[in-house]
């Protein structure tokens, strides 16, 4: 297991009060695997990719465990998570043209990758950068390395952050809604590319998104997230063929559909809970419509129902048309 | 709705052009232009839902400020209810605005923080003194019930409520004057996507209920085929292709509007079709290609679409399309 | 691209320049008739009159006008109407002292200052923030006027160990600077303080952590010249009140300097002095907002360089 997360708990210091906004999060990823993570805001989705980057500050308090490479990266030091942090593990965000230094050249930006993680002397690091941008679709590179960030498109910017993030050759790649910001039509081109970067190199992917179809496409295996709890895990396949939590359901009944028309959306009615006005038991309890009086007293734990399928609800749907139950075998 | 018929089209925009000046490039350079509405027509017909789309920089937006007289047009005219609404005079105009209401993406944005819900939606009836206190409370409280919000919202603060429900009170506020056309742009992008569907049958509902017109301006193909009888597709200022919804996604004509609609991402893991991927970024509306607009990242492109510009002709059944590749003639059939 | 940027500042400093010297010629002519400003009410109709003939009086304003700019033009600024003596001289004996005085004190003000609302800003909330900012808060409420007489009562009075007047050793220069600085390093310090603030919280900040930078290079590569744009914009403000507080506190501290020079011009009506102080005044105001967007081109590469259009 290249990176393996186990019962990841953050908490943020709002104002002297304690607010818990990850509650216990399991995540595997192999190597060279696609993983996606899915959930409306506030969910926790990007808060568990910060949290095993130690990007969220001195605010939150990060418990349990995140073991790379068999070593629990929550324990090191500042200067060792620094050797990691875009070298093994990369991150690109929302929303690329701020998450650029506007006074820096993006030439620049890409060498400080290659200087705080390599020996290259000023000619091959400018070789990188070039073959680097090369590699993420970016036109006459040369020219583009002295160019800074606001000359660029929100696509370009992406793109720049992308070839940024590969410039350490990263075991894993964590992409942040990478295409929310982003048009359509160019979106598209983001996600090919992060697929194709997926397929030649040897790198896992994360990608979080709030856009099922998004995931549907790019990922191998996918993690629902709801109110800080991951509520399903399953192949793609399996979780677009079969969803089980009521959640995740609601989710997909909520897109509308390309090909039958006429059919009524089906919203999930309410709205999600905020950290610090929790339900009691199951957090999605009170809009759920499979809701019995076991939801309301415990939260349900994450059950096996089917081949790496994973759910955590007492009712699931489909387990009650095939005689009830708390799940398949 | 073949035959334009008068009494049914709410607003009929005409040969519409909004430039916008740009600053020189060089100290003593030519000043430039931004194209962002560049000669379009269209019409919108009552109780209809037309979706305006496009990707960023394509005049969606610009429109629809057009369209409710916020800028004046640089040329052309948008008739509102077959008047000529850019040349009103201020208190015939005033009278008449009532009629078109908008709401738009942001609803903490539009909302005052310091005033009640029920205050704010109360505002316009308080401002053009419709009713006396008690009719005007009546009609809050019926407008609050229209767009499913509960009564005891009525005293609610803007922040104290959900992204969902401040858009839910925008929606209130603006159909409490019983306008005949609402407006609005990229209304649900903010929210999520649980949410967008409870807004997006909301707004279905209300078309259905009060047969009040739409204009929905969102760059989200999922949501304006489902919500939309008839959609418009813009690129660089220029309307591409425009027909019914059904027929626009069935029948695809332009190239551009098959890219987009081949962009959406679906949710479904295995793609039966091919996907297209369009080249680079859409062009600068300062600086545009020569031609076709779309000619720059256009997979169809031929020798003719970068010399000469293609315009929106009828191919039948609603269906209006704005390429060689469909119009092969000359421009004797044009519109 | 890169030259429009700074042609274009040069160019409506210019501009500044020439609004300023017409402006104290309106102000200086046209408000009332220098001949009997200057001269004493029992001086004589011949005596006026031969006092108008000397200076050009008595031509049409037009041509006052033009023959003014010529001379300004020149760097030529008259004679004073006292002593006679070229005006550019007396100015330029003064100059040099003003000018240390006041580049002394934007110095005191900028590197006590910047570090000061640095560290505060990276220890926030610590004690070391609180003293400072209370320090700060401090140094931009005292009117400087009355920091100076208190100085100067505590440490030349009571104390003795500094000097309270002239300009004769490095000494001397202490408390006018400090004067003059304290307010402006107060209002640097909390400017800076928000500025570096507002900038760690930017995405970009967070890509250069995820990028492995160490806290150190964050700061110094990434956030100070981001923060440095803003900071740049508030000194520029800030010079003119500099100059105007030291031409209080140069007659406070008997400082020998231009803005003595100005008040005592101004006591004895010494219209081509006064004039003349002015417009060197303004002029290197003009200048020093200049050096000032300069900077802000240098530092910022979206001023200096537009979008592409490509």
């Amino acid at each position: 297991m290249l990176l393996s997360i186990r019962d990841l708990k953050v908490d943020f210091n709002v104002d002297g009060q304690v607010v818990r906004v990850l509650h216990g999060i399991d995540l595997d990823i192999e190597k060279g695997e696609t993983l996606g993570l899915v959930g409306e805001s506030g969910c926790g989705k990007s808060v568990t990719c910060m949290a095993a980057m130690r990007l969220l500050g001195e605010r939150a308090k990060i418990t349990g465990r995140v073991n790379f490479n068999g070593c629990n990266i929550l324990k090191l030091s500042d200067r060792k998570m620094e050797n990691i942090r875009g070298k093994d593990l990369a991150m690109i965000f929302q929303d690329p043209v701020v998450s650029l230094n506007p006074v820096m050249k993006i030439g620049t930006q890409i060498n400080e990758v290659l200087k705080l993680h390599g020996n290259y002397t000023k000619e091959e690091s400018k070789k990188i950068a070039v073959s680097l941008l090369k590699k993420v679709g970016i036109a006459s590179a040369e020219c583009r390395l002295n160019d800074y960030p606001h000359q660029l498109s929100g696509g370009l910017c992406q793109r720049v952050m992308i070839a940024m993030a590969l410039a350490g050759k990263p075991k894993i790649l964590i992409a942040d809604e990478p295409t929310t910001a982003l048009d359509v039509t160019v979106q598209a081109q983001i996600l090919e590319l992060l697929r194709e970067l997926n397929n030649d190199l040897d790198m896992a992917t994360i990608l979080v998104t709030h856009d099922l179809g998004v995931i549907a496409e790019n990922v191998s295996r996918v993690m629902v997230m709801y109110a800080g709890v991951v509520v399903e895990e399953a192949s793609v396949e399996d979780l677009f063929s079969n969803p089980s939590h009521p959640y995740t359901v609601g989710l997909l009944e909520s897109l509308p559909d390309m090909e039958n028309e006429g059919k009524d959306l089906i919203p999930i009615e309410g709205v999600v809970p905020a950290p610090d006005k929790r339900p009691s038991g199951c957090c999605f309890q009170p809009r759920c419509k499979r809701r019995t009086d076991e939801c309301i007293k415990a939260q349900p734990g994450l059950k096996v129902v089917g081949n790496k399928h994973r759910v955590a609800c007492f009712n699931p749907v489909g387990s009650i048309d095939q005689g009830g139950g708390n799940g398949r075998k | 709705m073949e035959e334009n018929n008068m009494e049914n089209t709410v607003v009929s925009v005409r040969k519409l052009v909004k430039y916008f000046p740009v600053k020189a490039e060089k100290l003593f350079g030519s000043r430039k232009t931004l194209k962002a509405v560049d000669n379009i027509s269209f019409d919108i017909y009552r109780g209809e839902i037309v979706g305006i789309v496009g990707e960023s920089g394509c005049g969606k937006s610009t429109t629809a400020k057009l369209v409710l007289n916020m800028i004046p047009p640089t040329a052309g005219s948008v008739l509102f209810n077959n008047k000529d609404i850019t040349k009103l005079n201020p208190s015939k105009w005033r009278a008449m605005r009532l009629n078109m209401q908008m709401i738009f993406q942001d609803p903490l944005g539009a909302l005052d923080p310091y005033v009640s819900i029920g205050k704010q939606i109360q505002e316009p009836l308080d401002i053009h003194n419709i009713g006396n206190l008690k009719e005007r409370k009546n009609k809050v409280l019926n407008a609050l019930d229209a767009v499913s919000m509960q009564k005891h919202m009525y005293d609610r603060y803007p922040h104290e409520i959900s992204g969902g429900q401040r858009q839910r009170a925008v929606l209130a506020r603006a159909l409490i004057v019983e306008p005949e056309l609402l407006v609005c742009d990229e209304p649900i992008s903010a929210l999520d996507v649980s949410i967008q569907a409870q807004v997006v049958n909301l707004f279905k509902r209300i078309q259905k209920e009060l047969g009040i017109t739409f204009m929905f301006i969102s760059h989200d193909l999922r949501i304006v085929k489902h919500l939309c009888n008839r959609v418009v597709v813009m690129y660089l200022g220029k309307i591409v292709e425009e027909a019914d919804s059904a027929e626009l996604y069935s029948n695809t004509l332009h190239p551009y509007t098959k890219a987009l609609i081949s962009s959406i991402p679906l949710p479904k893991p295995v793609r039966e079709k091919e996907r297209i991927i369009l080249e680079g970024d859409p062009p600068s509306p300062v600086d545009l290609p020569s031609g076709c607009r779309f000619s720059s990242r256009c997979p169809d492109a031929m020798e003719r679409c970068f010399n000469e510009e293609p315009e929106l002709i009828e191919t039948g059944d609603n269906h209006r399309v704005a390429c060689f590749l469909v119009n092969k003639g000359n421009h004797e059939n044009a519109l | 691209m890169h030259y429009r940027y700074f042609l274009m500042k040069i160019l409506r400093a210019v501009i500044t320049m020439l609004l300023v010297v017409t402006f104290v010629f309106i102000v200086l002519r046209v408000t009332g008739d220098p001949a009997q400003a200057i001269l004493s009410e029992d001086a004589t109709e011949e005596e006026y009159q031969h006092f108008r003939k000397e200076w050009g009086l008595d031509k049409p304003l037009h041509e006052q006008y033009f023959a003014y700019l010529i001379n300004m033009a020149k760097g030529d600024f008259g004679k004073s109407f006292r002593d006679n003596r070229d005006v550019r001289i007396i100015i330029a004996e003064r100059l040099p002292k003003t000018i240390v005085l006041m580049s002394s004190a934007l110095l005191f003000s900028l590197c006590i200052g910047i570090p000061l609302g640095i560290y505060s800003a990276l220890h926030r909330n610590s004690i070391g923030d609180r003293l400072s900012m209370g320090l700060s808060v401090f140094g931009f409420s005292i009117p400087n006027f009355f920091l100076g007489i208190l100085l100067i009562l505590i440490f030349s009075l009571w104390l003795k160990i500094m000097p309270s007047a002239g300009s004769d050793s490095w000494l001397h220069i202490i408390m006018p600077m400090v004067t003059i600085g304290l307010g402006k390093m107060g209002s640097y310090a909390r400017f800076t303080r928000s500025a570096v603030l507002s900038v760690l919280n930017k995405a970009y900040i967070r890509t250069a952590v995820a990028k492995g930078a160490s806290r150190m290079r964050v700061i110094y590569r990434h956030a100070m010249p981001n923060a440095a744009i803003p900071i740049i914009t508030i000194v520029g403000t800030s010079i003119g009140h500099i100059v105007v507080g030291g031409v209080v506190i140069e007659n406070v501290f008997a400082w020998p300097g231009v803005g003595r020079l100005l008040v005592s011009s101004v006591a004895t009506r010494d219209l081509a002095l006064v004039q003349g102080v002015v417009i060197i005044v303004s002029i290197s105001m003009v200048i020093a907002n200049l050096l000032v967007d300069v900077m802000y081109g240098i530092v910022d590469p979206r001023i200096r360089i537009s979008k592409k259009e490509d």
